[in-house]
């Protein structure tokens, strides 16, 4: 009897370990990123001519659409989880606003974040991507192939006159232009008392307005309507871009 | 002696009955669908795989009239092979539309092709399915493609979905210079660049393989355009919206626009070059419209309705395979 009560006992606490350590949250979060536009530090407000460049040209955006790429996490070991995602976004469709990582990144001390505006070259074949990002994002064959990085449009005034412009912008006559953003310096601890919830939740925010100023003030005159044959644009818009991202982490306890 | 005869016979019955109620093979046979080569693949619902029985099904429903419910007219009836499965005014032409999912010029529907052949089926035609259930060929071919006994509108839907899949055009010209098999002539070569590039800027809502980005845009057609899309939205930003049509077969498909405005091409070059109409909802991407248009001297003008002309594929429309028969 008493070697039957000492079997049960065993097999019951061998249960309860097991179910306890199938309950060990995993030392790992899924990730979620938000994408925000803004203008000047504000909310972006499409279709209406509000803004003004530091040339002093007024306009106005109607479509924002772009891609982001290989999101990196860097830990402080020295390890950089690069995920695989290739995020499309585009302002007037919601769904593409908030998109979660496919892989999650481990718990630990991380320096910083970095990622790519547009696509690496081997990311920006063109068939390589969804059907409907083929026909939406295309960089015709004649201009190198591949897909748009980002198409920015919207209005322009001068000299009284209004005009459209579209800032497209892509890899062109054999040069990349996409835009490596590092991040570093955000110092960020991923552990579950770190966390609010069980996602991560950051936000890449585009402003706008960086697009059109530093290092080079930009002309919608000058530059014209398009620009995606133009090498020395594409050039202009890649160091423009390098201060146009920040990331956030709204809900994050540190 | 008797009683061996009688079981003999008896067994003999037996077994002519169970051949009688073995079942027969229903099941359809696999359609091979053969995909041009450079274009993506197609998505098919995996309810509906393609098979020879319901895609000749399809074929003959398409060129039918019973599927009216004044039995007055089929799909046949406007959308005709040699005019890239279009017709005046104002038809769209059945062309790779197995990689659609926005439909008709307002953009009413949006999905498979099953999903704007239920609004076809149900809402166009308002086919009466009794005339299918009671018809003298038309019970069988339905039980040979999808193994019912009563015909319905998913079914019919199918068929048609399956037949429409198979009429895609990727043998035109300019599917030959791609794959090395031919060559431009110096104007179609300049009219190529300048649709590929911003000169022309015609890529934007006709980009390849399908000449069309399946989106809806309002293209400065009119000063005082259709409402278009706003129709099926009720947002403001939609009105004069249509959707951009194919470019390929587009030397067939005339009178061009969703009004049937222009009769040309030459027309439709001269719009883009000087005629654009301002309204508040024009796409950006018209960005020469405070010019009235993109500006092509006459070579240009030429050179791209050359161009336009490499997208024929005379196979297509001459292919009996499509044909009624």
């Amino acid at each position: 009897m008493k070697s039957i009560s000492l079997l049960l006992a065993s097999i019951t606490l061998v249960f309860f370990l097991a179910c306890t350590s199938n309950t060990v949250a995993p030392a790992e979060t899924t990730v979620t990123i938000g994408f925000v536009h803004l203008n000047n530090n504000v909310a972006l407000e499409l279709d209406k001519i509000r803004y003004t460049n530091s040339l002093g040209q007024d306009y106005s955006i109607k479509t924002v659409k772009y891609f982001i790429s290989k999101v990196t996490f860097h830990n402080t070991n020295g390890t950089d989880y690069v995920s695989s995602n290739i995020h499309y976004v585009d302002i007037r469709d919601t769904e593409t606003l908030s998109q979660e990582l496919t892989e999650n990144i481990p718990y630990g001390t991380y320096s910083g974040i970095s990622f790519v505006f547009g696509l690496v070259a081997k990311d920006n074949v063109t068939g390589s991507l969804e059907l409907d990002l083929d026909r939406l994002m295309e960089w015709p064959a004649p201009l190198g192939g591949g897909y748009h990085y980002m198409k920015l449009e919207g209005e322009f005034v001068d000299n009284n006159a209004t005009s459209f412009f579209n800032f497209h912008t892509g890899a062109l006559e054999g040069e990349a232009y996409e835009i490596h953003i590092d991040i570093p310096n955000l110092n960020f601890e991923l552990n579950s008392n770190a966390l609010n919830s069980t996602t991560l939740y950051m936000e890449i925010t585009m402003e706008i307005s960086n697009w059109f100023q530093n290092p080079t003030n930009w002309d919608f005159s000058y530059w014209g309507s398009g620009i995606m044959g133009n090498p020395e644009a594409q050039a202009t818009v890649q160091k423009n871009g390098q201060d146009v991202f920040s990331i956030a982490f709204p809900s994050y306890n540190n | 002696m008797k009683k061996i005869a009688i079981i003999s016979f008896l067994l003999i019955i037996l077994l002519n009955a169970c051949i009688d109620v073995e079942t027969p093979d229903n099941t359809p046979t696999l359609y091979n669908l053969v995909i041009p080569e450079g274009f993506p693949e197609m998505t098919i619902p995996a309810s509906n795989p393609l098979s020879i029985e319901g895609v000749a099904l399809g074929k003959k429903l398409y060129y039918d009239n019973i599927l009216d419910k004044n039995q007055a007219r089929a799909c046949a009836t406007c959308h005709l092979q040699e005019q890239s499965f279009s017709s005046q005014p104002d038809v769209l032409p059945h062309v790779n539309l197995g990689w659609n999912y926005n439909w008709l010029w307002k953009g009413d529907v949006q999905g498979s092709l099953e999903d704007i052949m239920a609004f076809e089926v149900q809402h166009f035609f308002d086919t009466n399915l009794d005339n299918l259930n009671n018809h003298v060929d038309y019970p069988i071919l339905f039980k040979n493609a999808f193994g019912v006994d009563e015909i319905t509108y998913s079914e019919i839907e199918k068929a048609l979905a399956q037949f429409l899949r198979t009429l895609n055009s990727g043998n035109s010209k300019f599917d030959q210079v791609l794959r090395k098999e031919a060559e431009f002539t110096n104007e179609e070569n300049l009219g190529f660049e300048l649709f590929f590039t911003e000169r022309g800027d015609c890529f934007h809502c006709h980009a390849t393989a399908f000449f069309s980005d399946n989106q809806l845009h309002n293209n400065a057609l009119d000063a005082n355009p259709e409402p278009g899309y706003y129709q099926i939205t009720g947002d403001s930003l939609d009105y004069g919206k249509f959707k951009s049509p194919t470019l390929r077969n587009i030397a067939y498909t005339a009178p061009y626009m969703h009004n049937g405005k222009y009769a040309t091409l030459k027309e439709v070059v001269d719009f883009y070059s000087e005629g654009l109409e301002y309204s508040p909802t024009v796409d950006p991407l018209m960005k020469q419209l405070s010019n009235g248009g993109i500006q092509l001297t006459s070579e240009e003008k030429t050179a791209l309705v050359a161009f336009l002309k490499t997208l024929s594929d005379t196979e297509f429309i001459q292919n009996p395979e499509f044909a009624d028969k």
